[in-house]
């Protein structure tokens, strides 16, 4: 007897698409994920579900990737958002040269229509500049195309609920520590950070969708994996700075690109080889250098915007070696390890988000096949929660007295579960009060998360509804958060400050690093009212060091 | 694909995502933007938070932190920044002044064009008046009518009538606004003899037209530019060097639109005119002459426009100037510098909201026992004048431009 | 020239208005450039005198034993300038506690019956605690928030908070109150919390600190007050309540007292983050013991040049929103503050002094203008040491004049005060308000002794 046809480890973009599709085909389905969902690789990405554009000498995977977001558009239209996005280019011919023009055109455009876009095009400098006038003007012509782009957050979370409400357990803050052959299962060890409790669970088989702990992962089961671990980082800016996305080249002629996201814009990003602790890294002055000098050539003024801060995530990519990075597989490899001797593992490298339904529709017919059972894949043709209907925003916000642009982004972030939010309030209207000011988030829908979406922190918090992401990061929200969470979990005293301090320091990983111009300013009054104020420099709290605070 | 077709797509993609691309001056805006902190110090000063609370107008620090951050949701602000009125007392009090009244603009400048439908109605049906007319009123059916009206304001004033005169190649363009212009008749026909008076040689503009504000506040961006760009070509024309005028929403729009546009030519109120370059000896000369009207405690209304959107010294220049008249003796309320609700266009769609700033100045006003009120904009006249009256007040309000006039010796 | 006078001061916070006060009751005509609000604005109403030396955990019982120690350990610090009578000698700390002694005494008296009224003794730090539950050594606070008697061990501490205002959860508040027991052992063993419904829109929901002070200042927002606390001490049988600060923008120390009488228990107020009320208070108070003095005050206007010829500094070019002006003023004093009002900026080239590129050092006194500002953070947000970029800023000597690296004043007529110093980290040390009230103190009385010398 086994508790579980499927454990899966990983809450990430894929894993939490794994545990989907194993749930949404009747297999009992665990997943462990030893932080939260989407803390590491997905949550540091700039949400781009690429129709593959730039991957024009693997078409196969183009081919995928456009296919994909025909079917993001189906299942999580409420989080997507399009992009119009200008490629400049400086001298006609590098738009000629070696014939790559007509290929990626041609296979961008297979699609287009069922994506919703137009075919790729070229605008003149005067077009270009009239869209964008912080354009560089010296340049020959742009190309034109448009991407769209996900809530990374958002979606791996509806994932995860998706999975749960058919039928699979999700366990956050449980870190697997072993993984041991037992006949007729395999018996999963983790450690459960929210208890601090050591558990156990046992399993017909196991995907291994750890990312860049795929390795470690695997090795536990004894179970060779390699793989090849680069990491990226980006500088956020405040607010949407540009009209649409801007992709350049950078100093060293890999493509870099500036994309306004949710309430914010995107630089990024930089690709380095890494075999540090995914759990350590924070973006270096060179790639935030890099970024910003790269970025100068096609947009001269983008050193006057505010750098809020930097994220810093690793790729796990499929181990090819001894060339660059751009040119290393955008697709992903599945590895049955019954070819190591290891029966019941399978284990993931390479991909990209966009492709995350995909990998879980692979893995999935992989594992029922291996436990016999018949099954059909529906994670392209069901919505995920809050797909639905459209929400009429004005209408909601007029029946709940409440601003319309707070309702607009809730509505952006939960489609139709807007209104299940709002209903919170007929018992409660003083959770009509917006606890962040920048994003904004009202108190109702930190209620309505920490209720129904498990979580255990105000990081976690962040992730759900995007609190303390604005240009204060978190200064003005956060010990609002920490009362209502405290209320919720009913906290201690010291965890209630330590939830601040926490946060804080999460916050602070990734303001240091580009610390500059407006948020000198800004830090000065986070240390206002934290330190100065609240006195939460000087306390004999029980505060744990943070890996990269331990690291540095 | 041809470029125009190339384009005409790429339009239709920006239209369906509501991105109003920003114009080059609009990246300013931006900017400044981004300085925002969100300490909410401007809550604290902000008249509108005063006067209905934060629910129901978010205040300034939730437009330039929240509101303003992702423009294709601009549309969804419109609940909240038509009520602003515009003073710029929070961009004051701002640590880094971040340009809050010129955000509100921008913002709404796209509301007008995402969803042209939740554009108070009120401010439609002004934008129909200015499209028809350049002016910010509908202008005098009959003239004759404008001129009885006229008529009876100066004489009410006790003032003379100064022909109009238009001439080429004047010093001074003086601009009365369109209140002055189609309204206050008596605050244009003050002016006109003040100038007259110290032998100013001005011009009016052979047709007058709107210099603008009203438009850019509407968010109609468009008809705003267009309309500055009239008025520059109208002031080339006559070839002034100075532009005077006696409205404060004028003198802080034509003195941004002059620096913005490069018109070469500086923009002053009345009384910094007579108080800069008249002098206050000259006019202290004139009031001791003209001293004929009886004693007077009056207080003082210092106009946004002015003294938060132009300079500070205004008021100093109104006190300096006051208290060079015999009999009049000035006394303060405290809230000269609160602003009377007048601004922003608010009072066209939310009367109510205009009314309960301008309540906060009343109470201090009456205090005072002052039996006069003097405010250097016709506007900001109107607004307290009609809410003092509304709470049986019997002070007097009258245009700064029109308490000078009556004091100057009528004929020299 | 457009105003010819006496001092220009640069900065409206408590350094500038401080300074410019005292010029002005000295006989100066002084004009202050005031171009926004700055920390003064956003404090909590508590002006911290000294709560711990640099990088102690213990915090300091007697802010004087503070000064004394600083005077001893910190040579750099402002504090342990005001105890050198001139360069080179070691800092006096007799000297320096009568000198902040006179200032903390000279504020108190022109602040006496104010809407910011203080009360607190040098010789004593006291806890005030915050409405997250926690507290901080302070020196004087607004008499608002203070409490003749703190509460004993067997009274009962009620922390009421208002429905809808997202400020204060007073029962999150409680639970850390009782964590920290800011008040000791002796401190009470029963806090409680509630929530009142006072609103003057009605709304439950969405209220902000100022809108229920300014409601409260009127009779119908104090009664409504007061009935709601009424019937929570009649209910919890609580001896004190501790309310966020929205007792009243002018009238609170008034209503403070009707609301004790009416409730029969002590009422007093939290500090708060900005925007806090009690900022509001100090700010308003300051400005009006300046404008009691004569002096002008010219909002809206950003200082945006200083021209020197030789060793004074002559002109002032200020910029209003769209008028330029000029001044030609005898003495300048710098009190532009730090990154947050805008005295300091810094990008990833160093950090500058906004004004007139002033050299920058660090609190050893090393010049460290060129020094990115993330490396001059620490890898921990918050703690007792702080991050080294809160402590840098202008080097000066002992009549606060900012002086070159090589010790020698940049202008003879030039004063600088407050947090566009460098020596001084104030939100770890719990020291802000007090260093720029004290150095804003001696930089004006040096500016008008200056000023009177060349007359």
């Amino acid at each position: 007897m086994t508790d579980y046809d499927v454990i899966v480890i990983g809450g990430g973009s894929t894993g939490t698409a794994v545990a989907r599709d194993c749930a949404l085909r009747g297999l009992k389905t665990l997943l462990l994920e030893r932080d939260d969902i989407a803390s590491a690789t997905v949550g540091t990405c700039a949400g781009m579900i690429s129709s593959g554009f730039k991957y024009y000498d693997e078409p196969d995977i183009m081919d995928m990737c456009s296919q994909e977001v025909v079917y993001f558009r189906r299942i999580a239209r409420h989080i997507i958002m399009k992009d119009p996005i200008l490629m400049p280019f400086s001298e006609l011919e590098e738009l000629t040269r070696g014939g790559e023009a007509s290929s990626f055109t041609d296979e961008y455009a297979k699609r287009a229509k069922e994506r919703g876009v137009p075919p790729v095009m070229f605008l003149s400098p005067e077009q270009s500049l009239s869209i964008e006038p912080s354009l560089n003007p010296d340049m020959a012509a742009c190309l034109y195309y448009e991407e769209y782009f996900i809530d990374p957050f958002r979606l791996c979370l509806l994932q995860a609920i998706d999975a749960k409400q058919h039928g699979a357990t999700i366990k956050t803050y449980c870190e697997v520590t072993g993984i041991e052959a037992t006949k007729p299962a395999k018996r999963v060890t983790f450690y459960n950070r929210a208890t601090r409790q050591v558990e156990c669970a046992d399993g017909k088989l196991i995907v291994n969708a750890g990312g860049p702990w795929a390795g470690k992962v695997a090795a536990m089961a004894g179970a060779p994996l390699d793989l090849r671990l680069n990491k990226g980082a980006h500088v956020i800016l405040d607010r949407r700075i540009v009209n649409v996305g801007i992709s350049s080249k950078a100093a060293d002629g890999r493509w870099i690109y500036l994309y306004p996201h949710e309430n914010t814009t995107l630089l990024g990003t930089t690709a380095l080889d890494t075999w540090e602790d995914p759990d350590v890294i924070v973006a270096s002055h060179d790639e935030i250098e890099y970024l910003l000098k790269s970025m100068e050539w096609v947009v001269p003024s983008i050193r006057q915007a505010r750098i809020i801060r930097t994220m810093e995530g690793v790729r796990p990519l499929v181990p090819e070696w001894k060339r660059s990075e751009d040119k290393v597989t955008r697709g992903y490899r599945i590895i049955d390890h019954e070819k190591d001797g290891v029966d019941g593992l399978i284990s993931f490298t390479g991909g990209k988000l966009v492709m995350c339904r995909h990998m879980a529709e692979a893995v999935t017919n992989l594992v029922s096949k291996k436990l016999g059972r018949e099954t059909v894949c529906r994670t392209h043709l069901d919505s995920l929660p809050g797909n639905g209907a459209d929400v009429d925003v004005l209408a909601l916000a007029a029946e709940y007295g409440l601003s319309q642009h707070a309702v607009e982004r809730l509505r952006a972030r939960r489609g139709t579960e807007t209104s299940a939010v709002l209903a919170l309030t007929k018992e409660h209207p003083e959770w009509k009060s917006t606890i962040c000011t920048c994003e904004p988030v009202i108190e109702a829908e930190l209620r309505y998360a920490i209720r129904n979406e498990f979580p255990q922190t105000i990081g976690d918090l962040r992730r759900r509804v995007r609190l303390g992401t604005g240009p204060c990061q978190g200064t003005f929200c956060t010990f609002k958060a920490a009362a209502v969470l405290a209320e919720e979990l009913d906290l201690s005293g010291e965890q209630y400050q330590l939830e601040m301090i926490d946060f804080l320091a999460e916050r602070w990983k990734g303001k240091r690093p580009p610390m500059r111009g407006g948020q000198l300013g800004q830090e000065e009054l986070t240390q206002g009212l934290y330190a100065c104020v609240a006195n939460l420099d000087h306390t004999d709290l029980p505060y744990e060091l943070k890996p990269w605070e331990e690291a540095a | 694909m041809s470029e125009e077709e190339a384009y005409r797509t790429v339009s239709a993609t920006l239209e369906q995502e509501r991105i109003i691309p920003f114009k080059t001056d609009e990246l300013e805006v931006v900017r400044s933007a981004e300085k925002c902190v969100n300490c909410g110090l401007c809550l604290n000063h902000c008249p509108v938070v005063r006067a209905v609370g934060v629910d129901r107008f978010s205040g300034p620090r939730s437009i330039a932190v929240e509101l303003s951050r992702s423009p294709p949701d601009f549309w969804s602000t419109a609940d909240k920044v038509y009520l602003c009125t515009s003073c710029g007392t929070c961009r004051e009090v701002c640590p880094f002044n971040v340009n809050m009244p010129d955000i509100v603009n921008m913002v709404r400048a796209r509301i007008f064009k995402q969803r042209p439908d939740l554009v108070p109605r009120g401010l439609r049906a002004v934008r129909e008046t200015i499209a028809k007319y350049s002016l910010a009123f509908e202008p005098w059916e009959d003239p004759n009518e404008k001129t009885e009206s006229r008529d009876a304001r100066l004489q009410a004033a006790g003032l003379p009538f100064i022909k109009d005169r238009t001439v080429k190649g004047a010093e001074v363009l003086f601009y009365p606004g369109c209140q002055a212009e189609e309204r206050a008749q008596e605050v244009k026909e003050a002016a006109k003899f003040i100038l007259n008076y110290f032998g100013v040689d001005f011009t009016l503009l052979e047709e007058m037209s709107c210099c603008g504000l009203p438009s850019r506040l509407i968010g109609d961006d468009e008809t705003s530019r267009s309309l500055a760009a009239r008025l520059r070509e109208k002031v080339n024309l006559l070839g002034v060097k100075k532009i005077v005028t006696t409205c404060a929403g004028c003198t802080s729009n034509l003195s941004d639109m002059s620096v913005r546009d490069n018109w070469g030519v500086p923009v002053y109120h009345l009384i910094e005119f007579l108080a800069e370059e008249i002098g206050l000896e000259r006019l202290s000369e004139a009031f001791t002459e003209g001293s004929r009207a009886g004693e007077v405690l009056t207080t003082i209304h210092d106009p946004c426009h002015l003294i938060r959107h132009t300079s500070r010294q205004i008021s100093d220049h109104v006190i300096a100037v006051l208290n060079l008249i015999p009999n009049v003796t000035v006394v303060p309320s405290g809230v000269a510098d609160s602003c009377c609700g007048g601004g922003g266009m608010v009072g066209y769609h939310s009367r109510d909201v205009a009314d309960a700033v301008v309540a906060y100045n009343l109470g201090p006003i009456s205090a005072t026992k002052a039996n006069r009120l003097v405010a250097p904009c016709p506007l900001c006249t109107a607004q307290i004048e009609r809410n003092l009256f509304n709470t049986g007040s019997d002070i007097q309000v009258d245009d700064l431009a029109v308490f000078i006039a009556q004091r100057l010796p009528q004929e020299r | 020239m457009d105003i010819e006078t006496d001092l220009v001061v640069i900065g409206g916070g408590m350094a500038g208005l401080v300074a410019g006060s005292v010029a002005a009751e000295a006989g100066l005509d002084v004009v202050l450039l005031r171009k926004g609000h700055g920390a003064t604005a956003q404090s909590s109403g508590a002006i911290d005198i000294i709560g711990y030396v640099p990088g102690a955990t213990a915090y300091l019982m007697n802010p004087v034993e503070g000064l004394h120690a600083l005077s001893a350990m910190c040579p750099f610090h402002p504090y342990s300038a005001l105890g050198r009578s001139q360069e080179g000698v070691p800092s006096d700390p007799g000297r320096v506690v009568s000198r902040v002694h006179s200032s903390v005494q000279w504020l108190k008296d022109k602040s006496s019956g104010s809407c910011g009224a203080l009360k607190g003794d040098l010789e004593e730090n006291i806890q005030a605690v915050s409405l997250l539950g926690t507290s901080k050594p302070t020196c004087l606070i607004q008499e608002t928030m203070w409490n003749d008697t703190p509460p004993s061990h067997d009274s009962v501490i009620l922390f009421a908070g208002l429905r809808g205002l997202p400020d204060f959860n007073p029962s999150s508040a409680v639970k850390a109150f009782m964590a920290n027991r800011p008040y000791g052992e002796e401190g009470p063993r029963k806090a409680v919390s509630c929530i009142l419904d006072v609103s003057s829109s009605g709304k439950p929901f969405n209220l902000s600190q100022i809108e229920i002070a300014q409601f409260v200042d009127h009779d119908a927002g104090l009664s409504a007050l007061a009935n709601s606390i009424g019937g929570q001490v009649l209910k919890t049988g609580a001896d004190y309540v501790a309310v966020p600060p929205i007792l009243g923008v002018e009238r609170a120390r008034e209503n403070r007292r009707q609301l004790e009488e009416m409730t029969g228990a002590t009422v007093f107020e939290l500090t708060a983050f900005p925007p806090s009320v009690p900022g509001l208070r100090l700010q308003t108070s300051l400005e009006a013991v300046f404008r009691k003095a004569d002096g002008r005050l010219l909002a809206g206007h950003e200082a945006t040049e200083v021209r020197q010829a030789g060793d004074l500094v002559q002109v002032i070019a200020a910029r209003a929103p769209r008028r330029t002006i000029e001044i030609r003023s005898t003495a300048v004093v710098l009190a532009s503050g730090k990154f947050l009002a805008g005295g300091l900026v810094g990008d990833e080239r160093g950090v500058r002094e906004s004004l007139m590129g002033l050299p920058i050092v660090d609190s050893d006194l090393i010049p460290t203008g060129d020094s990115r500002p993330q490396r001059l953070t620490g890898v921990i947000p918050l703690s007792p040491e702080g991050h080294p970029l809160f402590g840098v800023g202008l080097a000066f000597d002992s009549s606060f004049h900012p002086v070159a690296a090589d010790g020698s004043p940049i202008a003879q007529n030039l004063f600088a005060a407050g947090s566009v110093l460098a020596g001084y980290n104030y939100a770890v040390e719990k020291s802000g308000l007090g260093v720029a009230l004290a150095t804003g103190f001696a930089a004006g009385a040096n500016a008008a002794a200056y000023v009177k010398g060349v007359q």
